[in-house]
């Protein structure tokens, strides 16, 4: 994708970032205490971010022939419930930096970290609740189902990878981790966004189950080249700790693959990195990880499978989007699978 | 398209069948109350393509202005439709609110009312005293009535101690009463009753509570209040 390209779809996105974080003013309490609770509420959210999950809600809507206006409580919410589970994340990874700060914890301790964690999917909750005096009745009940849904299948997700991590899941497939990906991080990321969108903007009359395919192609190209990243992105640009995810253990594609290829010593090597705790994980341990990747080609073997799903994509896109009229919002949605291959940060 | 972005392709396939297969048998919340799916026009057609239904269906019928705009237009009279259908929605929502706030107010009033009354009647019932210095003596006549238990021998009145807001205080003994027992005997009746209750000196002026209570009668009782000036 040519540069222009990349940096219209980056203003695209800061335009629907500004909107929703200006809308989520309104459900950010202004009141003590806020040493304590309500600052650190505001803490994730003032730090910026992509906002991929409201862009797609508000433009998929639009697209779909509704009004922005229509859609901004539910971009809302869904991104509180994205920095509420980003603040519990931080903690049960034990990560140590969040768009290019300290994690919530590092910064305030784990007690009051999860109870603004808490507080921030409560204010989801209110966001939400507002559709019922944007969209009526009906149409917001359906909403709150496809929230709740969304809410399920991320704490799934999340249940299945700690539970991996516990049990020190070794035998794992590709599959596994897709399975894993399409329940923590695509329904909520690109599937409900979208869903959510085409509802509103339909006022209720479309099928949901028609954009899951795209969402999920889009989502783990999106998931893929963060894993990516976290291993050999730029740290600065990135905004997390760079290898993060070696140092929490996370069974990524990368790992997966390394597991498979590996054996004897290196398999061994590889099953006792990822049968340590993270606090005793070394750099030293990390860079030779990294670079068992690097010789059994775990790296590239991640993005080829990326892209294998990302060339989908399109097909799926206009399987989801089926003779919309063209609009700014259609061509953002669309435009948002190069990026989402090549995007740096 | 190499082994291994097939190999991706195929996978990433796969687990959207499972999911959506998951979706199709149960992973809705049984307990959840959905309301009905509004119709979608086509088999496997989202909103869009319901959209386009009606263009088609334009299309089919249209004459004279020609197919595009027809379709147009009865794709922007279907959108209206639905639109106004959840505009009446709110206006609807929006009027029970406003009968339930009119209704809550009117239920309220009506309940202060009702207690207002009960507690005015409870204030008429019982017997003033004063406005008395303190140091003198408050004198009123009060009925006593034997409505209900048992029959017994005759009753000795006698009065709780008299209670401030603020805790002041005057003792029970302060109170005397003529005659000073009831013939309980008669049950159903009456019984005048003058009271006296001497205010000690150094008594704060205030407004005073207590009750007139009866010796074994554990049904009769009559509120005091008893007002105390500089």
């Amino acid at each position: 994708m040519s540069g222009p390209t990349m940096s219209s779809i980056e203003a695209d996105l800061a335009g629907y970032a500004a909107l929703t974080h200006e809308a989520m003013k309104a459900y950010l309490p202004e009141t003590e205490p806020r040493q304590h609770l309500w600052d650190l509420v505001g803490e994730y959210p003032g730090r910026g971010g992509k906002a991929i999950r409201p862009a797609l809600c508000l433009a998929t809507t639009v697209a779909f022939g509704g009004e922005l206006e229509e859609a901004l409580p539910s971009a809302v919410a869904i991104e509180l419930l994205h920095n509420a589970f980003l603040v519990h994340d931080d903690i049960q990874d034990a990560s140590l930096r969040r768009r290019g700060l300290p994690t919530l914890h590092a910064q305030y301790g784990v007690p009051l970290a999860l109870n603004a964690g808490d507080a921030l999917a409560i204010l989801a909750g209110e966001a939400l609740r507002d559709n019922r005096r944007v969209l009526g009745s009906r149409l917001a009940a359906r909403i709150g189902d496809e929230f709740d849904l969304m809410a399920r299948r991320t704490l799934e997700g999340q249940a299945r990878e700690l539970g991996w991590r516990r049990d020190i899941a070794l035998d794992l497939e590709p599959d596994d981790y897709l399975d894993l990906i399409m329940h923590k991080t695509c329904w909520y990321t690109t599937i409900h966004p979208l869903r959510v969108g085409a509802l509103i903007g339909t006022l209720g009359r479309a099928d949901p189950d028609l954009l899951v395919r795209f969402g999920f192609y889009l989502g783990a190209a999106f998931q893929i080249r963060d894993d990516l990243l976290n291993l050999v992105g730029d740290e600065a640009k990135y905004g997390k700790e760079s290898c993060g995810d070696l140092y929490e253990g996370k069974r990524t594609l990368m790992v997966i693959h390394l597991l498979r290829e590996t054996r004897g010593a290196d398999r061994h090597t590889v099953g006792r990195f990822l049968a340590m705790g993270r606090q005793q994980r070394t750099p030293s341990d990390v860079a030779t990880i990294l670079e068992l990747m690097r010789r059994y080609g775990s790296i590239d073997f991640a993005r080829e499978f990326g892209l294998g799903i990302a060339s989908a994509a399109g097909d799926a896109f206009e399987a989801a989007f089926p003779d919309l009229p063209d609009s700014p919002e259609r061509r953002f949605v669309h435009e948002l699978i190069a990026w989402m291959l090549e995007r740096d940060a | 398209m190499g082994d291994v972005q097939r190999a991706g392709l195929e996978a990433a396939a796969s687990v959207v069948e499972r999911i959506l297969e998951l979706g199709r048998h149960g992973t809705r919340m049984p307990y959840s109350f959905h309301l009905p799916a509004q119709p979608v026009d086509g088999t496997d057609s989202n909103g869009a393509q319901a959209v386009n239904r009606a263009d088609a269906e334009a299309d089919a019928g249209g004459a004279g202005a020609g197919p595009a705009a027809g379709a147009d237009a009865e794709g922007d009279r279907a959108r209206d439709v639905r639109r106004l259908r959840a505009d009446s929605e709110r206006l609807l929502e929006w009027w029970g609110e406003w009968m339930r706030v009119l209704f809550d107010a009117a239920v309220d009033g009506a309940e202060a009312g009702v207690a207002e009354r009960q507690a005015a009647k409870r204030e008429d019932q019982a017997l003033r005293l004063g406005p008395v210095k303190a140091g003198h003596s408050a004198f009123g006549r009060a009925w006593l009535h034997i409505l209900d238990g048992p029959p017994g021998p005759p009753a000795r009145v006698s009065a709780t101690a008299l209670t401030a807001h603020d805790g002041g205080t005057i003792e029970a003994q302060a109170a005397n009463f003529e005659p000073p027992m009831l013939d309980s005997f008669d049950l159903r009746s009456s019984h005048e009753l003058d009271v006296t209750v001497a205010v000690p000196a150094g008594t704060h002026p205030n407004i005073y509570h207590g009750h007139i209570l009866a010796m074994g009668l554990p049904e009769v009782s009559l509120a005091v209040r008893l007002e105390v000036t500089e």
